[in-house]
């Protein structure tokens, strides 16, 4: 499975969405918060990055939006994870995993 | 919130609009930024602060609206195309299962609209072939056939190769000229020689109507030298005949004529020349350029812009430019004539009429369709209203309909098109000798297209109808509405009721047409034609010449085959002539009668000419009137000719012993006998007089080729082999051809008006069938509505006859109208077809009462059906249903 690394760079925040999605429909406020407490704050996400990945991918088919109503009774738009969506999320997770050990391989024989 | 997604499929929301997306990603960020502002807030930094460590978070909004919004747009629009997909699919998979549920209805729908379609297309294939695009070639619009005519117009004569010659060079708006002939060749085979139609091309006759051969090559200029080496183009259908369609003739020797010919070439299928008389030839030659020749037909192709009285023009002022040396050409004028001109305004009426007759048909079947539909959406309102109760918009429910509208419609239409080719063929089949043409009528794509779209509208404009009705109806109001309290709304039963009356009256319309032909066939087939025509048969019987150059060797040997024929078994009495009546000769000349000075029109009369053994008035049982017959020492210049012509022009005295002469200066001919008319029906009302002045020669030895006459005992089986026998004891070179009974020279005489007759009798009979389905329609669905009423009257103690009669009054009413409609429609439309009309008048009251009865008894059948039906009803099974 060799993929250009910046193509897979790229394909990053987009998995992490999909994964954060795999535990049931969220906001797009939700899921920043997500990741952030998740990585503890490491990955801080560009909140214009996380909307355009989120627009892209329900284009692809990967999530479908619905309006809602958040917990604090506002309108907000939730995002929910589809067949699709599901489907990409274990092949590129499955990519990411061979990819994390490779690069581990490499520097733990130092 | 996700369950609801079955529900919101159903309902599904509109796709967004531009303004919309925009909107939605607004408030979506919004919400983020008020929400990290309140978190921010939440860990105590200040509102400003967190307003602006908010947006920094962010990043670049307007970067992202920007991507989000082409996003967006993207996936509304794949969505749009998906759901309409799926959408359409479902609507086609519900449409089948629809008329799966209701066969009857489909079948009726179906049969109803392929009749109308294929009836129409195929007329209108034969229309757009004779009138529209009469010449199937490229250009073809602007193909002319080339002709000189006497001054008066009356006299159409093929130019020289001279005069041709003369109009290639000297007429501007003509862009090309080419010539061809045509003649029947002996082409030598296995066991038998056998006689095929040929035709003889110019070398410009392909290039100009842009035709390539199948294989090898056609008729070049060099062929049509004096002296070239022979060689023959073939025709399709001789090739797959003899042959086999075998790509290696090329080459081959043949021998036609009995000279060997080389082939070279093999034409396309379907290839013939425009103007060409007795359809299809089998082999081509190549035309010698001979100005000595006869002279054959001539084709041209105007110049792009041209009109024909501009070529008339130019080809007359040649003709005057040649006349001054020759002066043969002075008393003539040049005409240029598309193939409409030959057909002239008799059959261009008809075809009109027959092609008005069939958009009735086609107007009674989407009369039927959109009653079938009307009735079938009027059982089905509670399912509308059903599912517009469930979510279903209006147009949804509009589109559905349409969808099993247009799919009745595309079935409909590809049997159309099964029923328009079969429908041809049997057109093609009956059609008369000289509609030759028809033969190369196809099924044109154009016409398929143009009748496939008529079928579409047809089946989308009557499925509009109920849809709108059903859709224009209040949900509530429907859904209150049970079954058996709509016993349908008034609207639409009056609206459905219009309808039938109208289908009823165009049959009527249609079958008091054809019963006026049919009385017209009657009516010819019984005239008196003036002699016995049953029992007569005729064959042509050719001396070549090479064998009798002489006039006396061929006297001899006419002589001589009538004594041989005469001592055949079953053969009663044998003369000759040229020709069997009413197919002999015409005369054209200028007519003189001695002592009486006779006007111009009189004097150009073009006589029906017929040249008689002394034994040909006996034979014919054509009574003389007055006078004798020829003798055999009757000199040449006796002529005999009819009652017609002899009170025309000697009235109040006895033309016998008078003298006239059809040539300026030649000498009299002495009127011996006069000849009771032989009179050939026609149609066109009073028909032309002129057909009655007929005038006899005596028969002498003059031609090569003459008619034999003979009048048997009974019918002689295989005469035609015994008469090959016997001319042949005489010499074995003479050949005896086309052996027809003058009934069936009379039969083809009769074919135009037999083929209308035809034509219009099975569209009639079409529109009465239509016509029974959409009554029998109408009050089926009315007995199934009112099954509950019916059963109330029942119980209350009507008796089944008075069911009966209430069931089939209603149908009786409809009928009756349409009837008194058709009727009085009819009385004024009948004159258009007066020209068709023979013996019998536009208002012939036989004709209108035995149509008005026709089509009352088959209502009183159509109605019969139901009503019995409605007598059957338990009133407590109809009580209690729903």
């Amino acid at each position: 499975m060799a993929r250009d690394p910046i193509d897979l760079l790229h394909g990053t925040l987009d998995v992490l969405v999909l994964k954060t999605l795999s535990w049931g429909p969220q906001h797009g406020y939700g899921i920043s918060r997500f990741i952030e407490e998740r990585t503890r704050g490491v990955l801080e996400i560009e909140d214009a990055a996380l909307y355009k990945s989120l627009h892209r991918l329900e284009r692809d088919g990967s999530v479908e939006a619905e309006w809602g109503l958040s917990e604090n009774n506002r309108k907000a738009k939730f995002y929910r994870l589809t067949a699709r969506g599901r489907q990409e999320l274990r092949a590129e997770a499955n990519t990411w995993r061979q990819y994390a050990t490779a690069i581990f391989s490499v520097l733990e024989t130092a | 919130m996700w369950d609801a997604r079955a529900l919101r499929r159903l309902i599904r929301l509109p796709w967004r609009s531009r303004a919309r997306i925009e909107r939605d990603i607004d408030d979506e960020f919004q919400f983020h930024l008020d929400m990290r502002i309140a978190e921010l807030v939440a860990r105590g930094l200040a509102p400003d602060d967190a307003g602006r460590e908010a947006a920094r978070r962010f990043g670049s909004v307007d970067d992202a609206r920007e991507y989000c919004r082409s996003m967006d747009e993207r996936s509304t629009t794949e969505q749009h195309r998906r759901d309409l997909v799926a959408e359409l699919g479902s609507d086609i998979r519900f449409a089948v299962r629809q008329m799966q549920r209701s066969p009857i209805f489909t079948a009726l729908a179906v049969i109803t609209l392929s009749l109308g379609i294929g009836a129409t297309t195929a007329i209108f294939s034969v229309v757009d072939r004779l009138l529209l695009n009469p010449i199937p070639f490229a250009d073809g619009d602007r193909i002319v056939n080339l002709l000189r005519s006497n001054l008066e117009g009356n006299l159409y004569v093929v130019p020289t190769p001279k005069l041709v010659e003369a109009w290639r060079k000297g007429v501007r708006s003509l862009d090309q000229v080419a010539t061809y002939g045509y003649d029947d060749a002996i082409v030598a085979g296995r066991d038998e020689d056998e006689e095929i139609p040929a035709g003889k091309l110019s070398a410009d006759v392909l290039p100009m109507l842009q035709v390539k051969p199948l294989i090898g090559r056609g008729i070049l200029p060099e062929d049509t030298n004096i002296g070239a080496p022979r060689v023959v183009v073939l025709g399709y259908g001789f090739w797959q005949r003899r042959y086999a369609g075998s790509r290696s003739v090329l080459g081959e020797s043949i021998t036609i004529d009995s000279a060997s010919r080389t082939i070279v070439g093999v034409m396309p299928r379907d290839f013939t020349v425009p103007f060409m008389d007795g359809g299809a030839r089998q082999i081509w030659l190549p035309l010698e350029q001979n100005v000595e020749a006869e002279g054959g037909q001539a084709i041209a192709k105007m110049r792009p812009g041209v009109s024909r009285e501009q070529v008339n023009r130019e080809l007359t002022d040649v003709m005057r430019a040649l006349g001054a040396e020759s002066p043969e050409f002075e008393e003539w004028k040049g005409l240029a004539l598309r193939p409409q001109d030959y057909l002239g305004p008799m059959t261009r009426d008809n075809l009109l009429i027959l092609l008005g007759a069939v958009g009735m048909v086609l107007l009674i079947a989407c009369a039927n369709v959109a009653n079938l539909l009307l009735a079938r959406a009027a059982t089905r309102e509670r399912e509308f209203a059903i599912r517009a109760a469930l979510g279903a918009g209006r147009w949804r429910i509009i589109r559905q309909l349409l969808t099993e509208s247009a799919i009745l419609a595309i079935v409909g239409g590809a049997l159309g098109v099964f029923v328009a080719h079969r429908g041809l063929e049997l057109i093609i089949a009956m059609r008369p000798d000289r509609l030759s043409e028809l033969d190369e009528v196809r099924l044109s794509p154009t016409v398929l297209l143009v009748s496939l779209g008529l079928t579409l509208v047809t089946g989308l404009l009557f499925g509009l109808a109920p849809a709108l009705f059903a859709a224009a109806r209040d949900i509530g109001h429907a859904l209150r509405n049970t079954t058996r309290s709509a016993a349908g709304h008034l609207t639409a039963r009056r609206f459905r009721g219009a309808l039938v009356v109208a289908e009823v009256s165009l049959s009527v319309l249609l079958l008091v047409g054809a019963g006026l032909l049919i009385r017209t066939m009657v009516k010819m087939q019984r005239a008196d034609i003036g002699f016995e025509s049953s029992g007569l048969v005729a064959a042509d019987v050719r001396l070549p010449e090479a064998r009798f150059p002489k006039r006396e060797q061929r006297r001899v040997a006419f002589e001589q085959i009538m004594q041989r024929v005469r001592a055949t078994p079953g053969v009663g009495e044998v003369t000759w002539s040229m020709g069997m009546p009413p197919r002999t000769g015409m005369t054209f000349g200028k007519l003189e009668i001695e002592g009486r000075a006779l006007k111009p029109d009189e004097q150009e009369s073009a006589l029906w000419s017929q040249f008689a053994a002394p034994e040909y008035f006996r034979v014919m049982r054509l009574p003389l009137v007055a006078g004798r017959s020829f003798s055999a020492d009757t000199g040449r210049n006796a002529v005999i000719v009819s009652e017609t012509m002899a009170r025309r022009f000697w009235p109040g005295t006895s033309a016998v012993g008078r003298r006239l002469r059809l040539m300026e200066k030649a000498e009299w001919s002495t009127v011996v006998g006069v000849a009771r008319d032989v009179t050939v029906p026609s149609t066109g009302g009073k028909g032309d007089r002129r057909r009655n002045l007929q005038i006899y020669f005596p028969f002498s030895g003059d031609f090569e080729s003459a008619t034999l006459i003979i009048r048997t005992g009974s019918a002689v089986a295989d005469l035609p082999r015994r008469l090959a026998r016997e001319v042949a004891t005489v010499d074995p070179a003479i050949r005896v051809r086309d052996v027809t009974t003058a009934d069936q020279t009379l039969a083809k005489e009769l074919a135009g008006p037999r083929f209308n007759m035809s034509l219009l009798l099975v569209f009639a009979g079409l529109a009465l069938m239509l016509a029974t389905i959409g009554l029998y329609g109408v009050i089926a669905y009315s007995v199934s509505q009112r099954t509950r009423e019916l059963g109330i009257r029942l119980a209350l103690g009507a008796g089944r006859p008075a069911v009966l009669r209430l069931v089939i009054s209603q149908g009786a009413r409809l009928t009756l109208s349409g009837v008194v409609v058709g009727l009085a429609a009819a009385s004024g439309l009948t004159r258009l077809i007066q020209g068709m009309l023979y013996g019998v008048g536009p208002l012939d009251p036989m004709t209108f009462a035995l149509v008005g009865v026709v089509l009352g008894l088959v209502a009183l059948l159509a109605s019969y059906f139901p009503a019995r039906r409605a007598t059957r009803v338990d009133p407590v099974i109809a009580l209690r249903a729903e």
